[in-house]
């Protein structure tokens, strides 16, 4: 049994000492709250779809549209036309016209910003964790957090998915690896280990099953000694479990209607169409990230010649979006589903020497989608040309403290990294304006 | 009453101890009259201690060193380890060897390695560089399977403008001492090399005109290596691995006459393993073992005798049957489960001493040094990065941990050297030596996160609060922190803004103190003025060199300070019983009065008595009738136990990919071809960019991450974590990796099994023993006997081997990861992976499938997992 380390002085652990100073802040939070309203969480999503755009969507060419300018004459400015979209006098990029059409079902955050140097690992990082990097703390991730905070939805089902590669970005830091996520890479192969290999038919099953069962049953029978083996006996029972239950299933994407895998169109789609699964099946986060480099050679990384064919990929993201969106609302579930798009950062209205963007951490833009969120609104704004915010600024914590508010989680929480206290956010204030 | 911790502090604050620092050896050449010829010392091994760079010009040669080159006098060799070279620069221009020029040597490759048909070299003897206003060209001569899966002596010439390949007609036979010469004869226009095997013509190739596009450019100022290939002329690439000696590089083409001859037979060469330490060294730190001896022996006899391990470890006492034994010491000596040989000679095995002497073998055996290094690498943060770092990467040391326990390097001299972070600069991450432990990127002192990880990893302190405030539990200051940081920056050290700022809010509130101001400078003075005054230091053991680092670190291992032993036996017991002397092993006050303090004290006494010796230590507690009993709590096996055990079950190599990824940030590391779990890393795909994928090392990277490995490794960590989950039996059922266990390719130890003559219960009870290490009981035994006799007389199609064939030939290249193709050419490795190794032709398929179910049932068993 650890023992927690005593202060000799005083005799009171690390975490004894957490609760005394915890007695001390609270003094101070009910100081402060004559001034401002106590944080109250009235989120009330089920489950969360994370839609990760990585390397750096441009802002000024999808949801924060300014004046067109020109790479041509190095004019400074969006690429695109702007649009209309459902909530009156805000407008998107012309490529977004189905998810402009549902846009009154969402939230647009065009005042994102932070102050880290534009290095992809770093800032994704930060999003993702809602930290700046410590010396001394692995942080866990928005998956592993919302995983550890509000648990598993339906027994047996995982509460985190990734459709991405694994990185330590997605992981659980400091939570340990219970709040990790099961990942895949490829809709149409599905989850890694959870099919039955391709040689391998049914009836071979059942027979590697049966031998399977005998070796279980004489180690169980012979070894008593204590219940290291049946404790690993008993998983080998949930990943059986995993195998042929509703988990399982939801990979199955060619079970769905051709018209609705047509609907959610290319790789990303299915794996959104993959994403709407599983929220039906019980998992409580899933992130889908926008990975192919296909379309346009640079991904989101828009640099030189990636903007020439920018406008795919962003028809793509509006496809898939769209179609999510719809098909949640239609089977009433983005009530208690919260879709957010986001990004490690934006990238600047100028264009590079070859027509590109670099990268800008100052401003940039996300949206939030249902969770029964008061939907419509944008929150902030930034200058005319995108460059700086210049209304509202939204930090990453304060981002994360609204993601975990819509999902019912008190953004005042606190996590324990082994005996220390490490609070949910750092410092994070939510946005009040998007709930009731 | 100061506690034994804040004593500690004050010694590391004030030093009463002296400190001794010892040389690192001098690399060797000897240049012969006409030729440059390179020599393996007796019992060389090279290493990554011995990975240099040598100027040959400069260096100075007295006539002594002079050889003549038909005598062969020294029986030793260069033993290269497969991750190595030795690295030589030929200065400017000179000398001119591009037109005419005779590379010789002698190698041997023992039986262990495998040779898979490639379309390049995979094991470089020698490798000549040449650089021609930025263009360069690679020549090497090694060796490669050909289709038949035999070693043949090859050569490959590589350049700007194309790549020519061609293996040699005759096969090389492994264990075997053999003499290999290339010569080049001709101009940069046209040339023609031949190659020789024992003085024999095994190869040909005519270069430029109308032969071949590619020629030999007159080499610029470019190296040439010994045993690998270096990427960009730097890094090792795939290393040669087993035996070289007496290389000569002659400036004309030579006849076979004029060859190294050596007298006697070749296969007379002896080998002997040693130590890769100096002379100066091994002298320094016998003394000061010796003085250790007489500052411990007062508290030692006071101890002696007083308790012994079996009487402190409860157990229900009964001891573990034999094949648990085995088992157990064999998965927590050497990380992988016993062999079915050795299975099979043990359990027949009818001495008295039988345990005692498979104590001996195993500890005896390099894979001593495997069952240590993933601790290792957790325990001090190592953390290399494969593509562009982020925080708290390290450089890679893994090789100089490996290393130091291959050579069973004594303990506090293993501490010393990583603490002293001496090798090639430290800003040359490829190097993977002690200098890599100094990074810590993205960190804003790497210092103090250093300071942290070593005072947690031999001192057991924890730092982790003091990193940005005054810790308000213990007595730890913020500025006691910064202070050891400046030890190991070896001088004065600025606070940033950026160390101090963080705990803004929480200091408002009074709750947390912090001892430092931005950008207050810390300044360390010389501990060496409190040694004379010491009654502990003898004056004669003064340091040589150092500084401030070896200050700390003298401090840290002095034998005058029993924490470091104590804390150093402390964890050993953790990681042969499980759990610790005192919990948690990294961070506690006192050994206190309790009988695990007592035996803990009086085992740390012995481990000073007999040098820092690790394997003495380890050797003494595995004899005990304690740690060869049940036990209350036993573990299932670790990430890298799973993997290796299981590659080693069935006899198959990983096929893994190189860690590298041609990165153009300079941190980027490159790591070989894992041969051993813990060689993989995290693999370098935050982008989600199909293209920078590794197909393979995923497919093992994804099981060993589910059983608690992490390859990003930000912070120390002594524990990992104890927790089942389904994620690990769903990857041991349908995992890619566990895939190819369990197919019975021509690869497979287990095909060559079936096709034995051995009757099915024969069969059943190696399959068993195989992979659980016991036999069958009689249940089992009919169940699968009956499962396995369909088919089984007619099992045997009597057709002959396929070759078996790279899973993967994908290598990812950032600099390419962005073109569409490299995607495509990743899916498609990808798919190959997935499919997976061809099955054997040479059994049915009725009862292959049979066995492999046979296989993949043993591999799930929960028995299989449970390290008893």
């Amino acid at each position: 049994m650890k023992e927690l380390p005593r202060n000799p002085a005083t005799g009171i652990t690390r975490r004894g000492f957490h609760g005394i100073g915890a007695a001390a802040a609270a003094s101070v939070v009910n100081a402060e709250c004559a001034i401002a309203k106590p944080p109250t969480v009235k989120g009330r999503a089920q489950a969360c779809v994370l839609i990760w755009l990585g390397g750096g969507m441009c802002h000024v060419d999808t949801l924060d549209p300014k004046a067109v300018g020109d790479p041509q004459s190095n004019k400074a400015g969006s690429a695109y036309s702007a649009i209309d979209t459902a909530i009156p006098g805000v407008q998107v990029c012309e490529h977004l016209s189905r998810t402009a059409s549902l846009l009154d079902r969402g939230v647009l955050i065009r005042s994102l910003n932070h102050p880290l140097k534009v290095d992809h690992a770093d800032s994704t990082n930060l999003v993702k964790t809602g930290r700046l990097p410590s010396g001394t703390v692995v942080y866990p991730s928005l998956g592993s957090l919302i995983s550890h905070q509000r648990g598993r939805r339906a027994d047996s089902i995982p509460p985190y998915v990734v459709m991405g590669y694994p990185n330590v970005t997605r992981g659980p830091g400091f939570l340990g690896s219970r709040y990790g996520y099961f990942y895949l890479t490829d809709a149409e192969s599905g989850l890694t280990g959870l099919k039955r290999p391709f040689d391998v038919t049914e009836g071979r099953q059942a027979r590697r099953t049966e031998l399977l069962s005998l070796l279980r049953n004489r180690a169980l029978e012979r070894d008593t000694a204590d219940s290291t083996l049946a404790d690993y006996d008993a998983v080998i029972e949930d990943a059986r479990k995993l195998m042929h239950g509703p988990f399982s299933k939801a990979f199955d994407i060619t079970s769905e209607k051709s018209v609705t895998r047509e609907r959610y169109g290319s790789a990303f789609g299915q794996r959104c169409l993959v994403a709407r699964r599983l929220v039906e099946s019980g998992v409580r986060f899933v992130e889908v990230a926008y990975d192919l480099n296909f379309k346009n050679g640079t991904g989101w990384d828009t640099h030189r010649h990636g903007q020439k064919q920018q406008h795919l990929l962003i028809q793509d993201l509006d496809t898939a979006l769209s179609a999510l969106i719809e098909d949640l609302e239609l089977r009433g579930l983005l009530d208690e589903t919260l879709i957010v798009v986001a990004t490690e950062f934006g990238r600047p209205p100028e264009f590079d020497g070859q027509g590109g963007r670099g990268h800008q951490s100052a401003a940039f833009s996300t949206a939030l989608f249902g969770a029964g969120l008061q939907t419509g609104q944008v929150i902030g704004a930034t200058d005319d040309l995108g460059r700086e915010v210049a209304d509202r600024p939204v930090s990453v914590p304060d981002f994360h403290a609204t993601i975990l508010a819509a999902m019912g989680i008190d953004p005042a929480n606190e996590l324990y990294d082994g005996d220390r206290p490490i609070p949910i956010t750092d410092h994070g204030k939510v946005i009040d304006d998007l709930f009731a | 009453m100061r506690s034994r911790l804040q004593t500690l502090i004050l010694l590391l604050l004030t030093g009463s101890i002296g400190v001794w620092v010892w040389q690192e050896r001098v690399a060797h050449a000897v240049e012969a009259a006409d030729s440059f010829h390179f020599r393996g010392e007796p019992a060389e091994q090279v290493n990554a201690t011995t990975l240099r760079l040598v100027d040959v010009a400069s260096t100075k040669l007295t006539p002594g060193d002079l050889v003549p080159p038909n005598e062969l006098p020294n029986t030793g060799a260069w033993q290269f380890d497969g991750q190595n070279s030795i690295v030589y620069a030929v200065p400017g221009g000179e000398p001119g060897f591009a037109e005419n020029f005779t590379w010789e040597g002698f190698f041997l490759t023992p039986a262990s390695n495998r040779y898979l048909a490639e379309t390049g070299i995979a094991d470089r003897l020698v490798t000549q560089f040449a650089f021609d206003k930025g263009n360069w060209t690679r020549l090497a001569i090694g060796l490669v399977a050909d289709r038949d899966g035999k070693p043949r002596l090859s050569v490959e010439l590589e350049g700007f403008d194309g790549r020519s390949f061609e293996a040699g007609d005759q096969v090389v036979t492994p264990d075997r001492w053999h003499h290999f010469a290339l010569v080049h004869e001709g101009t940069a226009a046209a040339a023609r090399l031949r190659w020789y095997l024992d003085y024999e013509l095994t190869g040909e190739l005519l270069l430029g005109g109308q032969a071949n596009q590619n020629t030999l450019r007159p080499p610029g100022k470019a190296p040439f290596t010994i045993g690998a290939r270096l990427h960009d002329g730097r890094s090792v690439n795939r290393g040669f691995e087993g035996l070289i000696d007496e290389v000569r590089l002659t400036p004309r083409p030579l006849s076979v006459e004029e060859f190294l001859r050596c007298d006697g037979d070749l296969s007379d060469r002896v080998v002997v393993h040693k130590e890769a330490m100096t002379q100066e060294g091994d002298a320094f730190w016998q003394k000061r073992h010796r003085w250790a001896r007489e500052q411990s022996s007062s508290w030692r006899e006071k101890l002696a005798g007083k308790w012994s391990i079996d009487a402190l470890v409860k157990t229900n006492g009964s001891a573990i049957d034999d094949a648990a034994f085995l088992r157990r010491l064999s998965l927590t000596i050497r990380g992988r489960i016993p062999s079915i040989e050795e299975g099979g000679q043990f359990l027949t095995d009818r001495g008295v001493d039988k345990r005692q002497r498979a104590i001996d073998r195993i500890l005896a055996s390099p894979e001593w040094a495997d069952g240590w290094v993933g601790y290792w690498q957790d325990v001090l943060a190592e953390n290399p990065s494969v593509v562009f770092p982020t925080l708290n990467n390290s450089g890679a040391f893994r090789q100089w941990i490996y290393e130091s326990f291959r050579d069973n390097k004594p303990f506090d001299r293993f501490a010393t050297e990583l603490l002293l972070m001496e090798g090639a600069d430290a800003k040359q991450p490829d190097y993977d030596g002690p200098a890599s432990f100094a990074l810590a990127t993205g960190n804003d002192v790497p210092m103090a996160m250093r300071a942290h990880v070593a005072l947690k990893a031999f001192a057991a302190v924890d730092l982790k609060c003091a990193r940005c405030h005054d810790s308000p539990v213990d007595d730890f200051r913020q500025d006691q922190l910064f202070l050891l940081a400046a030890y190991l920056n070896g001088g004065p050290l600025e606070v940033p803004a950026s160390s101090v700022a963080a705990i803004g809010k929480a200091s408002e509130r009074g709750l947390i103190t912090t001892s430092l101001k931005p950008g207050q400078k810390i300044i360390p003075e010389s501990l060496t003025a409190h040694w004379s005054s010491s009654a502990t230091s003898p004056d004669s053991l003064m340091p040589v060199r150092g500084g401030m680092r070896a200050e700390l670190a003298a401090l840290l291992t002095s034998p005058g300070n029993s924490r470091f032993s104590d804390v150093i036996v402390n964890r050993v017991w953790k990681h042969l019983f499980g759990t610790a002397l005192i919990e948690p092993v990294d961070e506690w006050q006192s050994v206190g009065s309790s009988r695990e303090g007592q035996v803990l004290q009086q085992l740390s006494a012995e481990f000073v008595e007999c040098g820092y010796d690790l394997k003495w230590l380890v050797r003494k507690i595995l004899g005990s009738a304690a740690w060869q009993a049940e036990r209350p709590l036993r573990r299932t096996m670790s990430a890298e136990q799973v993997v290796d055990s299981l590659f080693l079950a069935v006899g198959k190599d990983f096929q893994a990919e190189t860690l590298w990824v041609n990165a153009t940030d300079p941190g980027a590391v490159q790591l070989p071809r894992p041969r051993r779990a813990w060689q993989f890393a995290a693999l370098p795909n935050e982008r989600d960019r199909p293209a920078l994928g590794m197909p393979v090392n995923q497919t093992v990277v994804d099981v060993m991450t589910a059983f608690g490995w992490s390859g990003s490794r930000q912070q120390p960590r002594s524990d990992r974590e104890q927790t089942v989950s389904a994620r690990q039996p769903l990857l041991l059922f349908n995992g890619l990796m566990s895939q190819r266990i369990v197919r019975l390719s021509e690869t497979s130890a287990i095909t060559e099994l079936c096709l034995r003559d051995v009757s099915v219960r024969e069969l059943v009870r190696v399959l068993f023993l195989t992979v659980l290490g016991r036999l069958p009981d009689e249940v089992e035994s009919r169940t699968f006997t009956e499962f396995l006799s369909p088919e089984f007389h007619q099992r045997r199609t009597g057709m002959s081997a396929r070759p078996p064939k790279r899973l993967s030939t994908f290598q990812p290249d950032w600099r390419k990861h962005l073109e569409p193709e490299q995607t495509t050419l990743m899916l498609a490795a990808q798919e190959r992976v997935a499919r997976g190794e061809l099955p054997t032709t040479r059994l049915t398929p009725g009862f292959r499938e049979r066995v492999e179910d046979v296989l993949w049932a043993l591999v799930n068993s929960p028995e299989f997992v449970v390290v008893p």
